[in-house]
């Protein structure tokens, strides 16, 4: 049995990790679970993003069409923020262009790798509406390297809006659904030699740009009455309406699917899923993989993902009022140089 | 002063009323047709599944506890050990979420004790007893839902208007979806 699990584990670290290792020496370091253009709590970060199949409790689902699943309303607060938090004020000043010396020095020669995540949200959701609003998300990663001629490639992003979600379940088998989200952005995107900053053309590589979003989101799920209950969803992100385009953050539209199976067990409830969708558009076809595990017992939830971009486990508590979990991810494996990230993140929500 | 009225009254009035929703989740079905006999045999599948319910709140409890002392003694970082002696809480009231699931269980269960000791009673009265507290139970939710209409209604309406006369605009911004949410439930309570 542990050979079996042995021989499996390699398999899969084979499909994520051969095409991302050859491509490695052309890529600055990534995070393994934070990127610029994605929203996500820590359940569905757990389990690498393969969540479009997985019921996850601790927000809104990542596919509209599992509204269904939610027992009963609920208005609720909750706040996620991961290591790297003392560069919040830091990167919230870059973003106001509020720039000075001592900000770039604070942020460009204290270490070669800065990452960032945090948001806060109040959601409310319910079996057939849901709905969120984030009045601050804030992302950072900055890698710095050459000591003798700083090369920089970063970005900061801080979004601020809300998220709609509404469903109709159809014969208790089929889910159509739509998610809304509009977005209020501002971002820098830049790579640039740490010199550059003291010319005159080098004063605006840091200027933050404005981007006002509406996405339209439709997706179904289609649920099976068999034993291990597989369930397909697909969803369409990203089809939208923006104020102004720019070409370091686009966000075409993605097509995602997403397949789960979850084994009947006497303790508790086991799901796995395997999910196609984009994280940076960048990947090729196979580094869009993700597999997820979730294994639910009483308050709590035990999750663990892998993609081409690290490996993750988190564990999640719920028990009425209040619900906290912390979540572990690397990118270790596939980095081999020092420029690799290895990030905590916490999370905590109050039901109000 | 009105300013801060809205801004408290809405924690005040959802912590009042959060018990109407802490009822146990039940299978067991009491309707205008309800047999004592069938009744029985639904009670009694829903002890057991109280029983693995149970037991798993308390294992995972157990975890939970376990899991944040050992977290919290080993992690440096301070928000890391903030979540972890939180773990601890949750754990701890989980367990007794668990064993109270497991030993007491839902209000069926209580019904279904007082009526199986009442060896005085037929299988007849028993049934007309259950019928009864359907009936009980139908006029309790319409009452319920009326007095929750109401009250999301008035807490929507408190959160509007603080919502107007706020400066700040994140906080307004979250005082309108707190509103609007609320007149939802109003909606959804009334039909």
């Amino acid at each position: 049995m542990q050979l079996k699990i042995t021989i499996i584990f390699s398999y899969f670290c084979i499909i994520f990790y051969v095409p991302h290792a050859a491509s490695q020496n052309l890529a600055f370091s990534s995070n393994a679970r934070t990127f610029e253009t994605q929203s996500s709590a820590l359940l569905a970060k757990s389990l690498a993003h393969a969540c479009l199949s997985i019921f996850t409790s601790d927000g809104l689902p990542c596919s509209p069409t599992l509204s269904y699943l939610n027992k009963k309303p609920e208005l609720r607060v909750q706040g996620l923020i991961s290591n790297g938090h003392s560069t919040i004020k830091n990167v919230t000043q870059l973003l106001d262009n509020n720039i000075t010396e001592s900000l770039l020095n604070d942020i460009f020669t204290t270490n070669n790798v800065i990452q960032l995540e945090t948001n806060a949200e109040l959601s409310f959701l319910s079996p057939s509406f849901n709905a969120k609003y984030t009045p601050f998300n804030l992302k950072s990663l900055a890698v710095i390297r050459n000591e003798s001629n700083p090369d920089v490639e970063m970005y900061a992003v801080q979004e601020s809006g809300f998220t709609a979600q509404g469903s109709h379940l159809f014969n208790k088998n089929l889910s159509l659904g739509a998610q809304i989200r509009l977005l209020d952005r501002k971002f820098i995107r830049q790579r640039f030699r740490l010199v550059e900053l003291g010319t005159e053309e080098g004063k605006n590589i840091l200027k933050p740009k404005k981007q006002k979003v509406t996405y339209i989101e439709p997706a179904a799920t289609y649920t099976f009455n068999t034993k291990w209950q597989p369930r397909a969803t697909i969803m369409i992100a990203n089809l939208g309406f923006y104020s102004e385009k720019y070409d370091e953050l686009e966000t075409p539209v993605d097509v995602q699917v997403g397949l789960r199976v979850s084994p009947p067990i006497k303790w508790g409830q086991l799901e796995m899923a395997l999910e196609y969708r984009s994280m940076n558009y960048n990947e090729n076809p196979l580094e869009k993989l993700h597999l997820g595990v979730l294994y639910s017992l009483g308050a709590m939830n035990l999750a663990g993902g892998i993609d081409s971009f690290g490996i993750s486990g988190g564990i999640y508590y719920s028990l009425e009022k209040i619900n906290a979990g912390i979540l572990y991810s690397t990118t270790r494996l596939i980095n081999n140089d020092d420029y690799y990230t290895q990030t905590v993140y916490v999370q905590l929500g109050w039901q109000i | 002063m009105y300013n801060w009225a809205g801004k408290f009254s809405i924690f005040i009035i959802f912590f009042a009323f959060k018990c109407l929703s802490c009822a146990q989740t039940s299978e067991v079905v009491v309707d205008r047709d309800t047999q004592w006999s069938t009744f029985k045999d639904e009670v009694r599948q829903q002890i057991r599944r109280d029983k693995i319910n149970g037991v798993s709140y308390i294992i995972s409890g157990t975890i939970a506890f376990g899991g944040g002392l050992v977290g919290s003694g080993i992690s440096d970082d301070e928000i890391e050990k903030g979540i972890y002696t939180v773990f601890q809480t949750i754990g701890v009231a989980s367990a007794g979420y668990g064993l109270y699931v497991w030993s007491i269980g839902g209000i069926e269960r209580e019904l279904y004790s007082i009526l199986g000791n009442a060896h005085g009673l037929s299988d007849i009265e028993k049934t007309m007893i259950l019928r009864s507290y359907y009936r009980h139970k139908v006029q309790k939710e319409k009452k319920e839902k009326w007095i929750k209409a109401i009250t999301h209604g008035l807490i929507g309406g408190l959160n509007i208007y603080s919502a107007t006369q706020q400066k700040d605009d994140s906080i307004k911004t979250a005082l309108f979806f707190v509103g609007g949410i609320n007149m939802l439930a109003t909606i959804t309570y009334t039909f």
